[in-house]
C-alpha cells in the first residue's frame, strides 16, 4: 500500500520514535471519536515542529502517498481514518506562538488544545469562543478542519467566525497563507472555503484565531419541562421574543438520567421530560430584564420550574453535566452512536416527536442532548455493539432519524462533519452538479487527491476522484 | 452570441432606457434581463461558449462594472422577490435581484433585520451585496455578508444550476461553496437566490458622535471604548469633510452606534457622553453615511492591523484636501477614501509609509499575495469559469 522504505525516510525527518508502525501502536489510530468505523493505517507519523510537518508533507508528495491529517482524534464522523495510508498526527505541535492582546488574537500551532488556549489568555480577560464538548481534548487544527461548534456558537458563531488567517501546507508541499491579520484581503474567500474542509484541502501549520473579550456579566438558567414538546416550543418562543442567548441547550429525560447517575451529576431534575440550559451574557445593566423575559417564555411554555445559578460553582456544575453528557452515557451501554443533524428551529417540536416515535418503533433508547437554539440536534443511541440484532436496529433508527431531518428541510451535520459516516446522505442533500462543484473546489487545493481520500464527497459522485491514483490505492 | 429575443423585448427596452452605460454609448450591444432562473440557464446554455457577460443587479456598482468589457449584459433586476420567510427560524430566502430595502421592510414588520449595510445603502440588491461582500460599519460587530449567507442557488458559467449550503443556521455538510461564492463578484457563478440569517432588531438604537479634537489620542479613545458597559453595534470615524456631508458639524468625529436593551443602551450612552466633544445624534445618520458612496465613487480601501489604525488614519487625512472624504472602521483596521483619482495617488503614497494594504474592489485573487496564493486563486477561477465568461477582468489577477 505504501512504498517500501517510507517509514525509514519519515524517521529521518522526525526521528524513529515518532514513526509508528507496529499493530499495537497503531491501535489508537484505527478510529476517531465514532468507534463504529475502524480502518487500519499503514503507519502514523508525528512531527514535532512545523518544519518537520512541512518536510513530511513534502516527502509524502515526492513519494505520491495519500495521507490523513489528524489532531486529537475526537472527531465524531470517522473523518480522521486512514485506510492503509498514512496518518499525519499534528498533536505534538502545541505551542502558542503569539498572543496579541491589543488586536485580540492569538497565533497557535494546530495541536494546541482548545481549552488550553482559553486558559492561556484568561489573565487578559479573553477567551477562545468556540467550545465543543470535547474542548478539554480537541485541538484547534481539528476544530478548523471540522468547523467545530459548541453551545456558545448560538451567539458567538462557529470556528470559521473566529479564524483570521491560516498558514497551510497544500498536498504538493507548497505553503499558502489564507486570510490576513492586516485588516482585510481581496480575492476569493479561500480561508472560508478551507475551514471545515475536513483535512481534504491542506495541513494547518499555524492558525491566527480571534480572542473574545469575556462578557462582563453572565446568567445561567435551568428550566424544567414536563414534556419534550413544551421545551421545544419554549425554545422557539425565546428566539421569537428577540432574545439571543449565549447558549440554549436541551437535554431529554434519558440524557438527564444518564448524567445524574454519573460522577458528572449536576442536580438536574430526574423526573423532567426535558430541561433547557440557557445562558445569557453581556452588559450587567438590562441582563436581569432579559433573564426575566426568558423565564417568562419558559413558564408560559409550561415549565414547572426555572432557576438561575447563584454561584460560579453552581454555574460550572450545570455546564459540566451538559458537556460530559456523552461521557455519562458510557455508563448506560458499551457502545454509543452520536448523531449530528440540523433542522429549522421551528420544526423542533414535530421532529423531536418523530424521533421519539422512531426510537419506540425500533426498540432503542434515543438520548437527545443538543443545541436547541441552533436547531442542531444530537440524537444519541447507547447500545451493545456485540448484539448484532440491536446494532441493526440502531442503524435503522439512525437512518430514519436522518431522513426525518432531511425531510424537515435540514442538514445532516451542524458541527461534526461528513467524514465517512454521513457520506450516504450527501446525494440526498445535494445534486450531482453541486457535488461536482465540491470536487472541483477540492481539486484546486489537491489535484492529486492524496489528502484524506474518500471523505466528504461520495466517490461515485466524483468520477475524477474515483479514477485518481490515491483512491485506487 | 445570442440575441435577447427570448428574454422579453419590453424588459430589454425598459432596461436600455435606464442604463447609463448604454446611454454613454460605450456599453455592450446585447442585454438580457431574465425574469426566471430557467431563462438565465437558457441564455448561458444557448450562447456560444466564449460569449462573455457583465453581471448586473441594480447597477450601483458602476465603478467596477464599467471596467468590464463583455459581449452582453445579464441584468438580474427582474429576478426578484422574497420566496420564503420564517420569522421563527430567523431566516429569509429571496431571489438575487431583491432590493435590500424590500427585505428591510418585510423583516421590520416582525421585529427583525438583515444587518447588512453595504456602502451605497439599501438601493442595492441582495445578490450584489453577497457577490461583492460589500460591508459597512455593522460588519465590525455583527459580521460580514459571508456570515449572513446560509445558502445559495447558483447558475454557473456553463448554465448548470447548483446549490450551496441550505436553510438552516448551522451546517457543515460538504465543502463550503457559500463562502467561496460570497465575495467572488460573480466570477465563479451567478447567484440567483440566497437564504440569509436574520437577527432580532435591537429594542433601542441610539447613536452619538465624539469629536476627534486632533489626530493624537485616537488609540487611547478606542481603548477607552472597550471599557463600555455595552459593546457598540458600530464605530466609524469620519473626517471633517465627510461629517459636513452627512449633516454634522465639520469636524473629525467618531460615530458610535448602540443597540440592545433600553437600560444597557442608556447606561452606555451616559458613559460616552462624558467624553469631551460628545453629543447624541440620530441613528438615521448611518443610512446617510452609507449613501454618500451611492454615486459609484471609486472605492479605495486601505487596511492595516487594527492596532495600527491611528497612524493610517492620520496619514490618509493629512494627504487629502478639503474635498476628500475619509472614513474608517477602527476595529477592522480599514480606512476608506473617496477622492478624485489624482488625489488618490497622493493618498496612496502616504499609506505606503503607514504600511497599509490597498484593496481595490473587484481586484484579483491574491493580487498582493505570494505566488502560491495567486496560483490557487487562478486554479479556482479556471475550475469554475475556464473561459472567463462571467465578469471578465474582475477578480482576475492577470489584469493587474
Amino acid at each position: 500500500m505504501i512504498p517500501p522504505g517510507l517509514d525509514r525516510e519519515l524517521a529521518d525527518v522526525v526521528g524513529t520514535r515518532w514513526v509508528l508502525t507496529r499493530p499495537g501502536e497503531l491501535l489508537a489510530y484505527t478510529s476517531d471519536g465514532l468507534p463504529g468505523y475502524r480502518h487500519d493505517p499503514a503507519l502514523v507519523v508525528l512531527p514535532g515542529t512545523r518544519d518537520e510537518a512541512l518536510a513530511v508533507v513534502r516527502l509524502l508528495a515526492r513519494r505520491n502517498v495519500a495521507f490523513v491529517p489528524r489532531g486529537a482524534g475526537t472527531g465524531l464522523s470517522g473523518g480522521a481514518l486512514a485506510d492503509g495510508t498514512v496518518v499525519l498526527g499534528l498533536n505534538r505541535l502545541r505551542r502558542i506562538l503569539e498572543i496579541d492582546v491589543d488586536n485580540g488574537w492569538a497565533v497557535v500551532e494546530p495541536g494546541v488544545v482548545n481549552a488550553h488556549l482559553s486558559r492561556a489568555v484568561a489573565a487578559y480577560g479573553l477567551h477562545y469562543a468556540p467550545d465543543p464538548s470535547s474542548q478539554s481534548a480537541c485541538t484547534i487544527g481539528g476544530n478548523v478542519a471540522e468547523n467545530a461548534g459548541g453551545p456558545h456558537c448560538l451567539k458567538y458563531g462557529v470556528t470559521v467566525n473566529h479564524v483570521l488567517a491560516l498558514t497551510v501546507a497544500l498536498a504538493d508541499g507548497s505553503v499558502v497563507t489564507l486570510g490576513s491579520t492586516e485588516g482585510e484581503v481581496s480575492g476569493y474567500d479561500l480561508l472560508g472555503a478551507f475551514v471545515g474542509s475536513e483535512g481534504c484541502f491542506g495541513v494547518v501549520l499555524d492558525a491566527t484565531v480571534r480572542l473574545t473579550i469575556n462578557p462582563p456579566a453572565v446568567r445561567t438558567m435551568l428550566a424544567d419541562f414536563p414534556t419534550i414538546d413544551s421545551a421545544a416550543r419554549a425554545t422557539s418562543a425565546i428566539i421569537a421574543a428577540g432574545l439571543v442567548p449565549a447558549a440554549l441547550e436541551m437535554m431529554d429525560q434519558p440524557t438527564i438520567q444518564a448524567v445524574e447517575a454519573s460522577i458528572y451529576a449536576a442536580g438536574y431534575p430526574v423526573d423532567a421530560a426535558a430541561v433547557l440550559l440557557i445562558e445569557l451574557d453581556g452588559a450587567a445593566a438590562g441582563l436581569d430584564d432579559d433573564v426575566a423575559r426568558v423565564a417568562a417564555a419558559c413558564r408560559d411554555g409550561g415549565a414547572r420550574d426555572v432557576r438561575v445559578a447563584t454561584t460560579e460553582a453552581d454555574r460550572q456544575r450545570l455546564w459540566q453535566g451538559r458537556k460530559k453528557a456523552f461521557g455519562a452515557m458510557g455508563r448506560v451501554s458499551s457502545h454509543l452512536v452520536v448523531q449530528d443533524a440540523v433542522i429549522p428551529r421551528t420544526r423542533l417540536p414535530d421532529v423531536l416527536a418523530e424521533i421519539g416515535r422512531i426510537g419506540r418503533e425500533e426498540g432503542v433508547t434515543v438520548c437527545n442532548v443538543f443545541h436547541a437554539g441552533d436547531g442542531n440536534l444530537h440524537p444519541n443511541i447507547p447500545y451493545n455493539g456485540n448484539d448484532a440484532g440491536e446494532t441493526q436496529r440502531v442503524e435503522r433508527a439512525m437512518v430514519r432519524i436522518m431522513e426525518a431531518c432531511i425531510a424537515a428541510g435540514g442538514s445532516v451535520t451542524g458541527e461534526h462533519g461528513i467524514g465517512v459516516d454521513k457520506l450516504p446522505y450527501m446525494p440526498r442533500l445535494f445534486s450531482e452538479a453541486t457535488l461536482g462543484s465540491m470536487c472541483r473546489l477540492r481539486d484546486c487545493f489537491d489535484p492529486e487527491r492524496r489528502m484524506n481520500p474518500g471523505k466528504v464527497v461520495p466517490v461515485r459522485s466524483c468520477r475524477e476522484w474515483a479514477m485518481s491514483p490515491a483512491a485506487r490505492r | 452570441m445570442r440575441d435577447s429575443a427570448g428574454s422579453g423585448d419590453t424588459a430589454m427596452t425598459h432596461a436600455r432606457r435606464r442604463d447609463p452605460i448604454l446611454e454613454s454609448g460605450g456599453g455592450p450591444e446585447v442585454r438580457h434581463a431574465p425574469s426566471t432562473e430557467a431563462e438565465l440557464v437558457d441564455i448561458l446554455r444557448e450562447s456560444a461558449p466564449h460569449t462573455t457577460f457583465r453581471i448586473r443587479g441594480a447597477g450601483t456598482w458602476t465603478s467596477v462594472t464599467e471596467r468590464i468589457c463583455a459581449d452582453a449584459t445579464l441584468d438580474l433586476s427582474r429576478l426578484r422577490g422574497i420566496t420564503a420567510y420564517v420569522p421563527g427560524d430567523l431566516t429569509l430566502t429571496a431571489r438575487a435581484g431583491t432590493l435590500l430595502s424590500e427585505i428591510a421592510e418585510v423583516t421590520r414588520a416582525n421585529g427583525q433585520w438583515l444587518p447588512l449595510d453595504p456602502w451605497g445603502g439599501s438601493t442595492g440588491t441582495l445578490g450584489a451585496t453577497l457577490a461583492t461582500a460589500s460591508a459597512g460599519p455593522l460588519a465590525a460587530t455583527i459580521g460580514l455578508p459571508r456570515d449572513a449567507a446560509l445558502g445559495l442557488t447558483i447558475v454557473d458559467a456553463a448554465g448548470i444550476r447548483t446549490t450551496a449550503g441550505g436553510r438552516v443556521v448551522k451546517n457543515v455538510a460538504g465543502f463550503d461553496l457559500v463562502r467561496l461564492q460570497v465575495g467572488a463578484w460573480g466570477t465563479l457563478g451567478i447567484l440567483t437566490e440566497a437564504t440569509v440569517r436574520l437577527r432580532p432588531l435591537p429594542a433601542v438604537d441610539r447613536s452619538c458622535a465624539i469629536q476627534l479634537l486632533e489626530n493624537a489620542g485616537l488609540a487611547e479613545l478606542i481603548t477607552s471604548l472597550r471599557q463600555l458597559t455595552l459593546g457598540p453595534l458600530a464605530l466609524e470615524a469620519v473626517n471633517s469633510t465627510l461629517a459636513a456631508t452627512i449633516g454634522l458639524p465639520p469636524a473629525a468625529m467618531l460615530l458610535v452606534r448602540l443597540g440592545g436593551s433600553p437600560r444597557a443602551v442608556a447606561q452606555t450612552l451616559d458613559q460616552l457622553l462624558r467624553h469631551p466633544g460628545a453629543h447624541e445624534i440620530s441613528s438615521s445618520i448611518w443610512p446617510t453615511l452609507a449613501a454618500t458612496e451611492s454615486d459609484g465613487a471609486a472605492g479605495v480601501r486601505y487596511s492595516v492591523r487594527p492596532s495600527q489604525w491611528p497612524s493610517l488614519w492620520t496619514a490618509v487625512v493629512d494627504a487629502g484636501d478639503a474635498t476628500t472624504r475619509v472614513h474608517a472602521t477602527p476595529s477592522r483596521g480599514i480606512v476608506r477614501v473617496v477622492a478624485p483619482a489624482a488625489l488618490q495617488d497622493r493618498v496612496r503614497q502616504s499609506t505606503v509609509s503607514a504600511g497599509a494594504m490597498e484593496i481595490v474592489e473587484g481586484a484579483g485573487p491574491g493580487v498582493r499575495g505570494l505566488p502560491a496564493l495567486r496560483a490557487l486563486g487562478r486554479r479556482v477561477r479556471d475550475a469554475f469559469d475556464p473561459h472567463r465568461r462571467l465578469n471578465p477582468g474582475v477578480m482576475d489577477d492577470d489584469r493587474s
